[in-house]
């Protein structure tokens, strides 16, 4: 028993390292972002909501704008695309599959760089460089393979007899998609909706190559405020992040295809 | 199979197993005997599968003690106590040979390669599996899986073997030759087993002995025949073969036997009972093979005899089957053997009269 | 192309959309882009060969390597016992170490990446722990330099080691543990093997994905790295958005999707070799 005791105690104190590695940094930056302080000391003198208060800031509202501008259209565009690509795939015997599979899905697989750099060199000669739909064209084309899986493995949880039944009590396709196949899916297209937000929200490489002075999402304007002067604004607006992405999350545990319980 | 002169290989004293407030093992105490095939049966849930369980030490015991030859198991781990298992799922290790599979438990205790090779091929010989040695689990078939899980857990030559249902993954035919494979290895080895089934046919065809388990106990242990002919609780007269059993109150005794009424209304005898007090509870079990089906206008001459009429008729090849209903709703189930030339067969809805002897009729415990 | 129409049922019209918008509007860029590796300023391999020539992009290219190498052994070293812990757990508490491991997953690029500036400055979070409990005397130079860089690109990645491994560990059958327990191994033999063989195919995919991903990062190199370690998307940025130039940028991305398309196949190659030799 006395060596497995040792093994077991390693075993505990890596998992703790590495549960304390995951959190405390981004925990020390919602600290920061409530510091009454001017730099960004840790631990901070005191509780101020001044930064919070700064965000107010033109530069910065009008940032947020911009992202929430790019982010609704381009989840809202990226899921129905990405239904009727799933509806389109699911079907037996379509040529070429795979093939079509692969070019969907290869956003996801083609390094950010290389996909900035060459919406970069194509959106300026089309005019979209520097624009807002610019901006909702980049993202949906990211968010496209998320939807696409999401909403594939939706499908794939779908007892297809209850579609048979439908056409075989007379309901047309479109009728029988309408009120038997999509509830079913429901969830998972509201995941997919709630995935994209998150992804388009958080978008900063491929935003970089695309964004201009008159759209520049929250994203772009954080990077570019890095490599100045660092103040806890910018823990502000990390916080902020941080927790759209976590009450994102839990909509979707709550909504989305984690529960698999529809009829 | 006598073995009263054997010595005693695996002692379990008062083994206890509580989860919470529920007792998978409520007390239990045996002996197995070396070189004997001892039975654990009983249904799912019984207490039969978390006792073999702690004798491997993969359960730790709320309390009780167990000890092979002589020394005590339960302070020891898993990988020292030098017992051979056979795994349901067999366990075959996916990554490793047939061979290395095989190899492996002389491996861990550090054998010459030399004389693992001929080990490992002398007890693929055995178990009649030698030109699959370079094959991997997945290649096989279920029941060449087996040979091998058996292999694995006799080349090192334990003194106790522990098998967990081995058979339960494979279809009729299969299992009734595996069956007769492990006794044959049983014969010639002369390894004592441990063998656990849910299955009372196989653990009448295998046994030396059979211990019969039920909610954490042991009923009875015997020999099949001991079992068979004369089960002491209703549960053991239910579970192995078949029974018919009935409740009824002691009625009056004498010289030629014990009369106890059913609540139906009718009277039958029994050969003798533990108790002979009047209005005493008691729980009486008959054999469906012992009893006979005649033609309603026949008076046997049986200690036992009842009027009934045929509810249904099941054929079984080798025998026939009837359930019959006494007037007062009693049902009773006969097997009649069709070896016999010229016999009748009754109709559903068919007035009969059954008999059967009262040296057929035995007491139980409830 | 009229034959493919008549060959389109109802439904496959729905999947058109996204399939025009990915082909013109992501296919179309990349690979044009791509082409001006071999196009721009002039037709021919020029801009291949002042990659393979230039010790400058030589550089960056070993360093890019080097790093993701780097990363994805000390990510499976953390990872891998986190992942076996999961595994191993069930329940309300595997759930709680799945969301642990999640949340930096979740966290966008940029805050993780400033995080870790926040941690890791001369005056920052670490140095002040290390400094007040009179560890060190100086403070430690953790960032603008690999040691920061390996740091958070390890936090980041570990996401993606230890989903596909625990999806691996959860389906080891604890039968071949208890068997090989039984057979006589200690707990060390048991886990050499019997369980760490059979986590293979695990190790493989997580390694395989933080490699390739790794070799792709920008935002955190370029935050917290160093001049020296500086890594292929960095050089890329800084030619096509500072420069301007498209040829060697180009290049350098075909070199990059190439190096990860490759290692794809030989990983591919290697565990479908692994299943098919063991049956000899």
């Amino acid at each position: 028993m006395k060596p497995g005791c040792i093994w077991r105690t390693l075993r505990g104190a890596v998992c703790l390292f590495v549960a304390l590695y995951m959190l405390v940094p981004i925990a020390i930056v919602v600290v920061i972002s409530f510091s009454s302080g001017q730099f960004l000391s840790f631990p901070p003198p005191g509780f101020s909501l001044q930064w919070y208060r700064a965000l107010n800031d033109p530069a910065w509202t009008s940032s947020l704008a911009t992202s929430v501008e790019v982010m609704i259209p381009a989840a809202l565009l990226s899921t129905c695309l990405g239904l009727g690509a799933a509806l389109m795939l699911q079907r037996e015997g379509l040529p070429g599959a795979p093939l079509i599979r692969g070019v969907l899905l290869s956003p996801l697989v083609i390094p950010v760089i290389i996909t900035g750099a060459a919406f970069y060199s194509v959106f300026r000669p089309l005019g979209l460089h520097g624009t807002i739909l610019g901006l909702i064209v980049a993202h949906t084309v990211l968010c496209i393979p998320y939807a696409l899986t999401t909403i594939t493995s939706s499908l794939a949880m779908v007892d297809w007899r209850i579609a048979q039944a439908s056409a075989s009590l007379g309901a047309r396709p479109f009728t029988t998609f309408r009120r038997v196949t999509f509830p079913s899916i429901s969830s998972g297209v509201i995941s997919s909706f709630l995935f994209s937000l998150v992804v388009s929200f958080d978008e900063v490489v491929v935003s970089m190559f695309v964004s201009g002075p008159d759209a520049r999402p929250v994203t772009v304007q954080m990077w570019s405020n890095i490599r100045g002067d660092v103040d806890p604004t910018i823990a502000a607006l990390a916080s902020v992040l941080f927790v759209f992405a976590l009450l994102i999350l839990l909509l979707e545990a709550i909504f989305g295809r984690g529960e698999a319980t529809e009829q | 199979m006598k073995h009263n002169d054997k010595q005693t290989l695996l002692k379990i004293s008062g083994l206890q197993k509580h989860y919470g407030s529920t007792a998978a093992i409520a007390d239990v105490s045996l002996e197995l005997r070396e070189g004997e095939l001892l039975t654990f049966l009983g249904p799912s849930g019984s207490g039969k599968t978390t006792v073999l369980m702690s004798i491997a030490g993969f359960v730790q015991p709320t309390a009780g003690s167990i000890d092979l030859a002589g020394k005590p198991l339960l302070p020891l781990e898993p990988y020292q106590r030098d017992i051979g298992m056979v795994f349901q799922s067999y366990a075959l290790f996916p990554h490793m040979t047939v061979a290395k599979n095989v190899a492996y438990p002389l491996s861990i205790r550090r054998m010459p390669k030399a004389q693992i090779e001929e080990k490992v091929a002398r007890v693929l010989e055995l178990v009649g599996l030698p030109q699959h040695a370079n094959r991997l689990p997945s290649e096989l078939s279920g029941g060449q899986q087996q040979r091998v899980a058996l292999a694995r857990a006799i080349v090192f030559e334990p003194r106790l073997l522990l098998m967990d249902e081995p058979l339960a993954a494979l279809d009729k035919k299969l299992r009734a030759k595996m069956q007769m494979e492990i006794m044959r290895l049983h014969r010639e080895l002369g390894v004592s087993i441990i063998y656990v089934t849910h299955d009372q046919e196989e653990a009448l065809v295998m046994s030396d002995r059979i211990a019969v388990f039920n909610h954490g106990r042991i009923d009875q242990i015997g020999t099949p025949s001991e079992l068979y002919d004369a089960p002491k609780t209703r549960f053991v007269a239910d579970f192995i073969g078949e029974s018919n059993l009935f409740d009824g109150k002691i009625q009056a005794s004498g010289a030629d036997g014990v009369w106890c009424a059913l609540p139906c209304g009718a009277t039958i005898r029994l050969a003798e009972a533990n108790s002979v007090r009047k209005d005493e509870s008691i729980v009486v079990a008959v054999r469906p093979e012992r009893i006979r089906v005649h033609h309603a206008s026949h008076e046997p001459e049986c200690e036992n005899v009842l009027p009934a009429v045929v509810s249904e008729v099941a054929y079984l090849g080798q025998a026939r089957k009837y359930l019959v209903r006494t007037s007062t709703g009693t049902e009773i189930v006969a097997l009649e053997q069709l070896a016999v030339q010229g016999q009748r067969t009754f109709e559903i809805g068919e007035p009969v009269v059954v008999s059967w002897r009262a040296s057929d009729t035995r007491e139980v415990n409830s | 192309m009229a034959a493919v129409v008549r060959l389109m049922r109802r439904s496959d019209w729905l999947g058109v959309p996204a399939v025009l918008l990915v082909l013109g509007m992501f296919a179309w860029p990349v690979v044009s882009f791509l082409a001006k590796s071999v196009t721009d300023p002039h037709v021919g391999l020029q801009n291949f060969v002042s990659v393979a020539t230039d010790s400058v992009y030589a550089k960056v290219l070993s360093n890019t390597v080097v790093i993701s190498a780097t990363t994805t052994i000390f990510t499976l070293l953390l990872g891998y016992p986190v992942a076996y812990t999961i595994a191993r757990a069930s329940g309300r508490r595997r759930r709680l170490m799945i969301f642990v491991v999640l949340i930096p997953f979740w966290t966008s690029l940029l805050v993780r990446t400033f995080s870790w500036m926040i941690l890791l400055q001369p005056h920052g979070v670490i140095n002040s722990l290390l400094l007040a409990s009179g560890l060190i005397e100086h403070p430690l130079e953790l960032i603008f330099n690999r040691t920061g860089l390996f740091i958070a690109m390890v936090q980041m990645q570990l996401p993606f080691l230890i989903f596909p491994l625990f999806n691996v560990l959860s389906k080891i059958d604890d039968a071949y543990m208890r068997a090989s327990a039984n057979l006589g191994a200690s707990p060390f033999t048991t886990f050499w093997r019997v369980y760490f063989p059979l986590s293979m195919p695990g190790i493989v995919a997580g390694s395989m994905l933080v490699f390739v991903t790794s070799l792709g990062y920008f935002v955190t190199p370029a935050l917290l790295g160093g001049l020296r370690d500086m890594m292929v998307a960095q050089l890329i940025d800084e030619q096509v958005a500072d420069i301007g130039t498209w040829g060697v940028p180009a290049a350098l991305s075909v070199i990059l999707l190439c190096g990860t398309a490759m290692i794809f196949l030989i990983i591919k190659r290697a565990t479908g070799a692994t299943r098919k030799g063991a049956r000899r």
